[in-house]
């Protein structure tokens, strides 16, 4: 290792003549700084291997300087399950270079370093490309391996790895750092500092957090099974991710203006529009087949279409019309009113005929339109894209800067949101709810009655949740005093019926249970239970349907249909083997998103169902998850809706917490 | 380019506190009407209560609220509950603190020197932090830190020292004590994490484990470490935040835990802090070095 051993002592050298271009570098940031950037990085990282320490790159504090901060993602290296800097598990480095690209040193605004070296006297080269940020420094904004074809953006995307907003504007620079941030960082690459590991959890469930939670890497064409939306409008943008993108309007790049002002636009859209999106040129160079679908258009959680865009690194070429092509797989329901946003800073670069395309992709479905935002374009430049939004019959929207830009994307937002769905061709019945309690406060609706209410444990929360706290003794659902009972003082619904509740928890005592019942007493329920356990192999979502039935003060007698959902090819198929990782995201969802639980009767039958949205997990995409129960006869049903938040007895002196975000009776009388 | 010889960030988050307090203390010399523009509701409630006769409840802290204990005495923001002056002694940036007996909890009855911050929680979400340096010589030892009523209602995050038979043992928990049902004996609820079985060290009775753990132990009275409770809402949970040295176990370097929450639903108590021996200690003694407690708003 002493050839490793040479590099890493360089690093206070490099430091203190890379503090000392930064005045110069702030301004007009030159190849050589780049260079300087990329050295200083890989000397780092060999410092800390020589040193035994935590990996360089899985510690955010410490690569934020040095990378965008798309990249910076605690712990990735050991998520990435090797070593991208080396690339390899294991280091023997020698006759190491770093030099711009011999050709093109920058390209389209982005600095090319290349990494050449000897691993265990086997040659590598390693591409880095920067990019200039907030205060006119670089920051690596990827790395390419020339030997294996990886990039360290499609390690990461492939491993499920979410990433943090790339915002170049907010970008922490190794040259832009204050004093303190600057011996901070000093101080990183400095052997026997603090720095390093990735902080632990006691119950193990941080990566878990971490696991991303859209779709991002979905190849052209595919779709998710679930997510569609009946009766609604479909939107799908197309992102010019080619690598003048990367040209700078205002002192902004451009794809910098486009993601946000894009982020804008998806929120003011209204809730009739199911959006997908679709990006071409951002995965590798020089390559008219680089078009991939980021979100299929479909109906996706608050927070998950962001990521999306912010996913996108503008790399290639200006595939057009083979995106309009290939748009025409990216819709869930031809026989809904679509549009097609275009967003482009030039014109097709691989031969396709782009405005063919367009009046191809309108011709089909409903309503179909082919919109343009051309950004930054000359005026033949501008005509040529025109005829894509005339043949397309959509609207050309022009922006030769920013406040154009997002004035454009306003506009679309208004048309797209005025635009009147199309009526379905056989609508779906739409439940009707009987009652809707949404817990928005001040208080609750007054029907409710709290038996043994214990205002020590339940509160609303103000933000649009009951919060419910089991503790104490006597915390099931079938517990005489029980505290906190919520019961509806209403007689249910004539024929069928859903009773509805949106809850979500943490899994922290492993003996939590959510129940939602026909209640006519304490030992005469009938109801649907998500319950939780904790054993040998870790926690555990359960459901079941459960019938109490019995005289008060004895223990009643128990019909029930109990499955294990990370069990037997449900949510997993054997949660001991090798699927805890997964099993700790699905949890996780369960915390931050919540399960539907239903109670429903059809006749004389009830069954229980339990719904929530399963996380993208490795090679697992995201989808919706829907488990039924068997039925029970209730041959004369009676009682009051109701549900009630618990735990057993082994939670022990524990507690447990539940947020109840809605509860609903609703018709079953249209299906 | 000037090149300081150490930093820490938590010396650089004293340094942000400190501008903070000297920017706050200016403005509290500017303008007096500025100040009553600037107060929050809560505050102003509060003066308006004491105006009308009622007894004057305590501040709330303006937030960051930090104590390095300089001096040779505690400042006026503090009260000692049960003081004994023969168990602690404030020493210029530091309290030192001794607990002998073995009745040292914030249940207890009698327990010496509940170092009580004169002020009621924040309303806003917030982290109360506590630095500590801490000799777990009697081996059942303990540092507590949280919100504190009286013997019978408090919440507290807590860091022990208590040995089993594999030997002294590091433990992280949060306690929640409080009446639930009036007429009734107080609940106490809670979680506790043993470090020395999974979290930190995998299993302290196996090989080569012990000596990792005494050398864990030796740093928290070496370089210390930093107990935390935070609320979230109506949750509140615990973490440590220390630096392990390098064992045969683990590589040197940070380390952060948390516990798993238990819930108040609305502000109560005093901040406190104090150190805890447990009554297996019998005539052991227990000895800590308080070195700075701050309370800062949740980011």
């Amino acid at each position: 290792m002493n050839s490793v051993r040479t590099i890493g002592s360089l690093v206070l050298g490099l430091w203190m003549s890379a503090g000392v271009i930064a005045p110069a570098q702030a301004q007009s940031p030159d190849i050589g700084s780049a260079t300087d950037l990329v050295r200083l990085f890989f000397a780092s990282h060999t410092q800390r291997f020589q040193a035994g320490s935590s990996p360089l790159l899985n510690d955010t504090d410490a690569t934020r300087p040095f990378l965008v901060d798309c990249l910076a993602v605690d712990g990735l290296q050991g998520r990435l399950g090797f070593d991208p800097v080396y690339g390899a598990q294991d280091a023997d480095v020698t006759e190491l270079e770093v030099f711009p690209d011999p050709d093109a040193p920058i390209l389209r605004g982005a600095a090319q370093i290349h990494v050449s070296f000897r691993n265990f006297g086997a040659p590598r080269l390693f591409i880095y490309t920067l990019i200039p940020v907030s205060d006119g420094a670089w920051q690596i904004n990827d790395i390419y391996s020339d030997d294996d074809g990886w990039t360290l953006s499609g390690l990461m995307r492939d491993a499920g790895i979410a990433s943090a907003a790339c915002d170049p504007k907010s970008e922490i620079t190794l040259f832009g750092m204050s004093n303190d941030q600057e011996q901070e960082a000093a101080d990183a690459v400095t052997p026997g500092m603090e720095e390093g590991d990735l902080p632990g959890h006691m119950d193990g469930a941080e990566e878990a957090q971490e696991v991303a939670e859209n779709d991002i890497g979905m190849e052209q064409g595919d779709l998710p099974g679930d997510g569609v939306v009946a009766g609604k409008r479909d939107l799908l943008f197309i992102l010019d991710a080619s690598g003048s993108m990367w040209g700078q309007i205002d002192g902004v790049a451009k794809i910098s203006t486009a993601k946000q002002a894009l982020r804008g636009l998806v929120g003011d859209l209204d809730d009739n529009t199911s959006v997908g999106l679709m990006a071409y040129g951002h995965r590798r160079e020089g390559d008219c087949s680089d078009i991939e679908v980021l979100l299929s258009v479909a109906d996706h959680a608050p927070g998950q279409v962001g990521p999306a865009i912010d996913s996108v690194t503008p790399r290639g070429k200006t595939p057009i019309a083979g995106a309009l092509e290939a748009a025409a797989g990216s819709f869930g329901n031809p026989d809904r009113p679509a549009d097609v946003l275009l967003i482009s800073d030039g014109l097709e670069t691989c031969g396709g005929d782009p405005c063919a395309a367009a009046e191809a992709l309108a011709a089909q479905g409903i309503g179909t339109r082919v919109h343009v935002v051309g950004f930054d374009l000359k005026e033949e430049e501008k005509r040529a894209l025109q005829c894509i939004a005339d043949r397309g019959n959509g609207t050309y929207y022009t922006a030769d800067n920013s406040e154009e830009f997002g004035d454009a994307l306003k506009q679309i937002a208004n048309t797209v949101n005025k635009e009147p769905a199309a009526p379905e061709p056989q609508p779906a019945p739409e439940k009707s709810a009987i009652f809707e309690e949404t817990f928005d406060g001040p208080g609750i609706d007054p029907s409710w009655e709290i038996v043994n209410e214990n205002t020590r444990l339940e509160a609303l929360d103000g933000q649009g949740a009951l919060f419910v706290a089991a503790a104490g003794k006597e915390t099931f659902y079938e517990g005489e005093t029980a505290r906190n009972r919520f019961v509806l003082d209403s007689p249910l619904p004539e024929g069928d019926f859903d009773l509805v509740l949106k809850v979500r928890f943490p899994v922290q005592t492993g003996s939590e249970h959510a129940w939602l019942s026909v209640f006519e007493s304490p030992t005469e329920q009938i109801g649907a239970l998500a319950w939780a356990t904790w054993k040998g192999c870790g926690p555990a979502i359960n459901f079941s349907l459960v019938k109490v039935s019995g005289p008060a003060g004895e223990k009643p007698e128990k019909t029930a249909f109990e499955h294990n959902l990370f069990n037997k090819g449900n949510m997993l198929s054997n949660l001991c083997t090798d699927e805890r990782g997964y099993g700790d995201a699905i949890l996780q969802v369960l915390e931050e998103e919540g399960a539907t639980i239903r109670l429903k009767r059809r006749g004389r039958a009830l069954t229980a169902v339990f719904e929530m949205t399963l996380p993208a997990y490795e090679d697992k995409e995201a989808r919706l998850y829907s488990f039924e129960t068997e039925a029970i006869t209730a041959l004369r049903l009676s009682g009051r809706p109701s549900f009630f938040m618990g735990q057993w007895s082994g939670a022990r002196n524990g507690e447990s917490h539940f947020f109840v975000d809605h509860f609903a009776i609703e018709s079953g009388d249209n299906e | 380019m000037h090149l300081k010889s150490t930093k820490t960030p938590r010396r650089l988050q004293r340094h942000v506190r400190a501008t903070a307090h000297a920017a706050l203390l200016s403005l509290s010399f500017c303008s007096a009407a500025l100040a009553q523009e600037t107060l929050s509701d809560a505050e102003k409630a509060r003066l308006a209560a004491s105006d009308e006769g009622a007894d004057m409840p305590l501040a709330i802290p303006t937030l960051p609220f930090g104590d390095t204990f300089e001096g040779s005495s505690l400042s006026a923001d503090w009260t000692v509950l049960n003081e004994n002056r023969d168990k602690y002694l404030p020493d210029n940036g530091a309290v030192f603190a001794l607990q002998t007996g073995g009745k040292a909890h914030p249940g207890g009855a009698g327990a010496e020197n509940i170092f009580a911050l004169n002020r009621t929680p924040p309303n806003e979400d917030f982290d109360i932090s506590l630095d500590v340096k801490f000799d777990p010589k009697s081996g059942y030892d303990d540092i507590w830190l949280g919100l504190w009523n009286d013997r019978d209602d408090y919440l507290a995050a807590n860091v022990s020292v208590h040995t089993n038979g594999c030997g002294p043992q590091l433990r992280l928990s949060v306690e929640n004590k409080r009446i639930l049902d009036d007429s009734a004996k107080p609940v106490t609820t809670g979680f506790s994490s043993n470090l020395f079985d999974g979290p930190l060290v995998k299993h302290i009775c196996g090989k080569g484990a012990r000596a990792a753990g005494d050398l864990v132990l030796a740093a928290l009275n070496q370089t210390g470490f930093t107990l935390t409770l935070s609320r979230r809402g109506m949750q509140y949970s615990a973490r440590i935040d220390f630096t392990v040295p390098q064992t045969d176990a683990f590589e040197a370097g940070p380390r952060s835990f948390s516990s798993r929450a238990v819930s108040r639903l609305a502000p109560f108590g005093q901040p406190f802090f104090m150190l805890g021996q447990a009554g297996k200690a019998k005539n052991g003694e227990t000895t800590a070095l308080f070195e700075e407690f701050s309370i800062t708003a949740a980011q």
